[in-house]
């Protein structure tokens, strides 16, 4: 067990809720528009701090204040509004995919350009991201590979945890296909990840397990058969108790 | 990679104080000539430089402020309080680098005020610096209690008016602060996490950026740097003048940023090329005065100046100057 959130809420945001997350596991979170998926992301990450509840990281209590310290214990975060929460439009693709590595080294360990660059290299080549250089300004880039720098700068860190809000919103056919591997490609390599999504064929795919949010609550907990898209849409629509198997 | 290079070089930054320049020594030949007498240096360029100061110090600090999409219109008046603060105590018979100290501690006390309202209670720095710009005012009033506060201290007086290598004591004082701040920001990863809250402040917080701590630093750095101002400028006149010292020397330091190159939208900023631009200001301003217009001029070239650079740095003149570039880089979708 890597991740344990127990009655983990926030007032006003999202109910309480209990998750186990283990290492190679990718827990799918379906639900509509307005449920309460991105607080709950949000939340795990310390981006809204809880008020409620406790977390344990590989058994270890922990506090998650804030983003920093959801950082330094291993986790990454992409966004579901890549451009308002995701992207540095102006920064190059380089510093774009440096920077949450550097968030995590300090202001006084600077990594120099060339450190910054073979960074840069390897995982924008590991994420095939199509740019025509390492420091042309992230915003000339098309929306699938903007998501892949994101992508490339959370792998900098080396997470054990990834948070994915909509990864794969509004990017095109070939990028979206690329991060669909990825995920499986890293849930193989035995990263743990939530993956938020309206694409329920996709979730279904790739997730271990699906929660499924409605109002702000975490309303059932998907497993084995029930992973299927019509046991997830009675969910969504049905109350908790008809849903649970 | 060489294509950078030679675009650097021929940036409308470095071409305008050197067309600037080129105008004043075609204007006045003897603009460029420097003497020594006494073992000081005389001359137009060394006055620029030593009247250009203040302005430059005051730069140094607001170019951070501008990079993270700010602005501090409170240094004028913070000038005022921490010159007061040096001139009262020297006269209240307090050794000189205690008041000094005393200064510069007051003036950083207040960037962190500023930094105070700006990140923690999020009040837009146009409207959260002005409060300080107001009171400040006052602030220096009841310090000084109403009056000039002259002083004979001979050491706070070197600060304004003695020299160092042959160079007036402002011109080294700016070029030393210019140099400390530029390694802060180039040899650490500050200027990286600067240029990303100015970009984007939300996705900043969400890379781990400690966002706001950052924002309270470049305010009190903004402060400290004013503090420095403040206490040249009453050394060099020898008396705190609360009502005019400082005053609307912001509206100075801003355009000398943005004729650097500092985008006010963020992401670009350069602390020596701010420097460069407050020169520009002043050189200008010598130019002006040097031909026997009447000083009123300055304030209109000034705001010409102004309007060009900010013209070169338009959207629109982007896309002038970059389209032919991007066709060739394969940037679109697969």
């Amino acid at each position: 067990m890597l991740l344990e959130f127990k009655s983990y809420g926030r007032k006003k945001s999202v109910h309480p809720f209990d998750l186990t997350i283990h290492k190679g596991e990718v827990i799918g979170v379906a639900g509509l528009l307005g449920s309460g998926r991105t607080e709950m992301a949000r939340l795990m990450f310390g981006a809204d701090p809880a008020d409620q509840g406790s977390v344990t990281v590989a058994g270890k209590p922990t506090a998650i204040r804030n983003t920093t310290d959801a950082i330094s214990r291993g986790f990454g975060f992409c966004p579901e509004d890549r451009k308002a929460e995701g992207i540095f439009g102006d920064l190059s693709v380089r510093e774009n995919i440096i920077i949450a590595l550097q968030g995590k080294l300090g202001w006084f360990r600077a990594l120099n350009r060339d450190e910054q660059l073979e960074i840069a290299g390897k995982f924008g080549e590991a994420m095939d991201i199509r740019a025509a250089s390492l420091d042309m300004p992230v915003k000339l880039l098309s929306g699938g590979n903007q998501q892949k720098v994101i992508l490339s700068r959370w792998l900098a860190t080396d997470p054990a945890f990834l948070i994915l809000d909509e990864p794969t919103r509004g990017i095109d056919v070939g990028a979206h296909a690329e991060i669909v591997r990825t995920i499986n490609r890293l849930r193989d390599d035995g990263m743990a990840m939530v993956v938020i999504s309206s694409e329920l064929d996709e979730v279904v795919a790739y997730s271990s397990r699906i929660v499924v949010m409605r109002d702000r609550e975490m309303v059932a907990e998907l497993r084995g058969k029930n992973i299927n898209p019509g046991v997830i849409v009675q969910a969504i629509a049905n109350s908790a108790d008809e849903a649970q198997p | 990679m060489k294509r950078l290079h030679l675009e650097r070089l021929a940036n409308p930054q470095l071409l305008a104080p050197a067309g600037v320049l080129l105008i004043n020594w075609l204007l006045f030949p003897n603009f460029f000539r420097i003497t020594r007498q006494d073992g000081r240096l005389f001359g137009s360029l060394i006055d620029v430089l030593n009247r250009g100061a203040p302005v430059a110090i005051l730069a140094i600090g607001m170019t951070g402020v501008i990079a993270t999409k700010g602005v501090d219109l409170s240094v004028g008046a913070i000038m005022a309080v921490c010159g007061a603060v040096a001139a009262t105590m020297v006269v209240a018979g307090y050794p000189t680098p205690v008041a000094v100290i005393a200064a510069l501690a007051v003036g950083i006390a207040c960037g962190l005020w500023n930094g105070f309202l700006v990140a923690l209670l999020d009040i837009q720095p146009i409207v959260a610096t002005p409060v300080l710009m107001v009171a400040g005012r006052g602030i220096a009033q009841l310090i000084t209690e109403g009056s000039i506060v002259t002083f004979n201290d001979p050491t706070l007086i070197f600060i304004g008016t003695g020299s160092f290598l042959g160079f007036p004591m402002a011109a080294v004082i700016a070029p030393a602060l210019l140099i400390l701040v530029t390694l802060l920001v180039r040899k650490t990863a500050i200027g990286l996490f600067i240029r990303a809250i100015g970009v984007n402040r939300a996705a900043a917080s969400l890379a781990g950026i400690r966002s706001r701590m950052l924002l309270v630093l470049v305010y009190a750095l903004s402060g400290f740097c004013a503090a420095i101002a403040g206490i040249v400028v009453a050394a060099d006149i020898r008396g705190a003048d609360a009502n005019n010292s400082g005053l609307w020397l912001e509206l100075d330091a801003i355009p000398a940023v943005v004729i650097g190159g500092t985008s006010l939208l963020g992401g670009r900023f350069s602390v020596p090329m701010a420097v460069v631009g407050a020169i520009i200001i002043r050189a200008m301003n010598t130019g002006i005065l040097m031909s026997g217009f009447p000083p009123e001029f300055n304030l209109i070239v000034k705001a010409g100046m102004i309007i060009l650079i900010l013209l070169i740095q338009s959207p629109f003149a982007t896309r002038l100057f970059t389209r032919q570039r991007l066709v060739p880089a394969k940037a679109g979708p697969k």
